[in-house]
């Protein structure tokens, strides 16, 4: 059943077994798997099924570091959550992500690899991605393409899956719980409040309200929050407010260790032949499903340089698209700006006059949409995009502001960097790249270190994904859920989403997050 | 030639030494970077002499001194110079210009194209 809160008239409570806090993907995935038995379940979602501008204002943050997308706009406050604008990229989270590494400070996860491994297969099925996994030699033999990774001892190719049209959770699986005999959602339900007995440790009920603010209560055996990376750290600290940190904050742990997949463009490929990188590191598509490969750094490599782990992207540009000259062009105007002198001014400058042409050809097309250079737009190599792994620190966190949304919940506020050993590392990944013994054959890279202040700034792209704010470990003293996903000092109160990663990896969280939610889901069936 | 980057001024002189020329194992690497001059784009030998000022900058000897007295040989061919190439990359002999991460010996022979 689906039911509408703005529609109920007085207060109400109701009395469930479950109840579920967020209904996006992991609220969603939760759900379905809980649906068809004798477990009666209540999911609570902010929004309802489609997007509703004062409801998604109640995701404005109060204040986010310089570049740093605003969670306004990166996530969605409705039935189906952020599915319903991702791209749906998906890969597995590698074994040595799970590792203690002894050069990554807060690293290794409380399960191993082989603990969400059996779940991938299923968490895929729900992801549109199909069954058949990742292997290279599978795909390579179904699609026919060229490892272009073949002969480096350093890197290999792995593969990212996507189907064609993104899985938008709520709507691919909205009907059937809301046919369910044994699901209540509940559309436009805020949270507001959590009533828990200290005593027992045990969460009694949570209270929430439409913005017509009337309130309402659920009381429910197991309460699991899904309202994503942020949110949920959000929302426990203000739970805890009134709470004296007894819910999982004995040591300040909510909010920190936060983790992005921090996005770069910092270095150019020039291969001797244009078709040396075979086409499905573009993205080729195979029925329903877009495969797209891209390179990855070893863990034999990984461990020996201790360094982290990063996707490497290769977009195909052409020589406007790769010139030195438009680049340092944009860096010189930025300095002017700012009324500053970049460094190594003589040399941006010496790039511009050589690239004058293609600087004019710029303009052209973008003032006139006109052109007169036909070879401007031949190929030129490719861009390498490399998406890089965070590794945990305290001092990145969310925490509570002053202000407050219109529910009078403090809004959030976002301390965020890169760490210069991230950016280090990050450097070193692509050195290796460019040094490998077996790319002198195929072309030469350029690092775009004189680049490095945009790079790391202005230039600083995003996974969006928020992940680490609610971790996962064995002791209270490290995180906040135990390896259960249940909330340290208490008895029947979980959280599920990327929020409990220790480790952020250097792939989109969607996949694990379904993953984790689903052996969540297999736990609390055993215990109901 | 293949069709690349106007900017890759390296890549457009490592192409040509990757192209198949007539060279015979007698030539030195003075008249073989001789003929280059001659015969490459002019952007591509501009970009030669930026490598040149980077190769002295570095604080490095005159590249045909290094070609020569390096590699204990006066003697050239495209095959000798992809094979020391390929053991620089593997023994991490870099050079690099502007970011760009070329083996040493293929830099010098290139600073050498640029050094009149």
């Amino acid at each position: 059943m689906l039911v509408d809160v703005t529609k109920i008239n007085n207060s109400q409570v109701y009395n469930t077994d479950v109840c579920i806090l967020g209904g996006g993907v992991a609220g969603i995935v939760l759900a379905n798997e809980l649906e068809g038995n004798d477990t009666k379940v209540i999911m609570l979602d902010s929004g309802n099924e489609s997007y509703h501008l004062e409801t998604q204002e109640l995701y404005k943050a109060q204040s986010v570091p310089e570049h740093f997308p605003a969670p306004f706009y990166s996530r969605l406050r409705f039935l189906g959550g952020s599915s319903n604008h991702w791209e749906n990229s998906t890969e597995r989270l590698d074994p040595i992500d799970f590792e203690k590494r002894d050069w990554i400070n807060d690293s290794g996860w409380p399960i191993k690899y082989g603990d969400v491994l059996e779940y991938y297969p299923a968490a895929e099925q729900y992801c549109g991605v199909g069954k058949d996994g990742y292997q290279l030699d599978f795909w390579q033999n179904k699609l026919r393409f060229k490892d272009s990774f073949s002969g480096s001892e350093l890197f290999h190719t792995a593969l990212a899956k996507s189907p064609q049209i993104p899985t938008r959770f709520f709507k691919k699986f909205g009907s059937r719980l809301v046919k369910s005999k044994n699901i209540n959602i509940f559309k436009n339900a805020n949270i507001t409040d959590l009533v828990f007995n200290h005593e027992l440790q045990k969460v009694i009920s949570v209270k929430f309200s439409s913005l017509n603010k009337i309130p309402h209560q659920v009381n429910a055996k197991i309460f699991i929050m899904c309202f994503g990376g942020l949110e949920n750290a959000r929302m426990l600290l203000h739970f805890n407010e009134k709470n004296a940190n007894k819910l999982g904050n004995e040591f300040d742990n909510v909010g920190r260790y936060f983790m992005e997949h921090p996005t770069i463009r910092a270095a150019h490929f020039f291969p001797f032949k244009e078709n040396t990188i075979d086409k499905v590191y573009e993205g080729i598509p195979d029925t329903s499903m877009q495969i797209l490969a891209r390179g990855k750094l070893n863990k034999s490599a990984q461990i020996k340089n201790k360094t982290i782990n990063i996707r490497l992207f290769f977009n195909k540009q052409t020589k406007l698209q790769l010139s030195e000259g438009i680049s340092s062009a944009h860096i010189l105007a930025d300095s002017m700006n700012k009324s500053e002198t970049p460094d190594n001014f003589g040399s941006h400058l010496v790039n511009v006059l050589k690239d004058a042409d293609l600087i004019a050809e710029q303009y052209l097309r973008s003032k006139f949409n006109s052109s007169f250079s036909e070879d401007a737009d031949s190929f030129g190599g490719y861009q390498i995009i490399s998406m890089i792994e965070q590794t945990p620190s305290r001092n990145n966190r969310i925490y509570l502001g002053t202000e407050t949304d219109q529910l009078n919940i403090k809004k959030l506020k976002i301390d965020w960097k890169v760490s210069s050993n991230d950016k280090e590392n990050a450097w070193k990944t692509l050195r290796l790249f460019a040094q490998d013994p077996w790319l002198q054959s195929i072309g030469r890279v350029r690092l775009l270190e004189d680049e490095k202040y945009r790079i790391w700034g202005s230039q600083l792209g995003f996974g969006q994904h928020h992940m680490g704010t609610t971790k996962m470990s064995n002791i209270a003293q490290n995180g906040v859920v135990d390896p259960s996903l249940k909330v340290f000092g208490t008895s029947n109160f979980y959280i599920s989403g990327s929020s409990v990663f220790p480790t952020g990896g250097h792939v989109p969280p969607t996949l694990t997050i379904v993953a984790l939610t689903i052996k969540l889901a297999d736990e609390l069936k055993k215990i109901l | 030639m293949t069709n690349i980057t106007r900017r890759t001024f390296i890549l457009q002189s490592i192409v040509l030494l990757a192209a198949p020329m007539a060279i015979t194992t007698t030539k030195v690497w003075a008249s073989h970077a001789e003929e280059l001059r001659k015969t490459s784009p002019p952007e591509a030998i501009q970009e030669c002499k930026t490598v040149y000022l980077e190769w002295l900058k570095q604080g490095n000897i005159h590249p045909e001194f290094y070609l020569e007295n390096k590699l204990n040989t006066h003697l050239f061919s495209k095959e000798k110079l992809s094979h020391i190439t390929k053991s620089d990359f593997i023994n991490n002999k870099f050079f690099v210009v502007n970011g760009l991460q070329l083996g040493k010996t293929e830099a010098a022979f290139l600073a050498l194209i640029g050094s009149t």
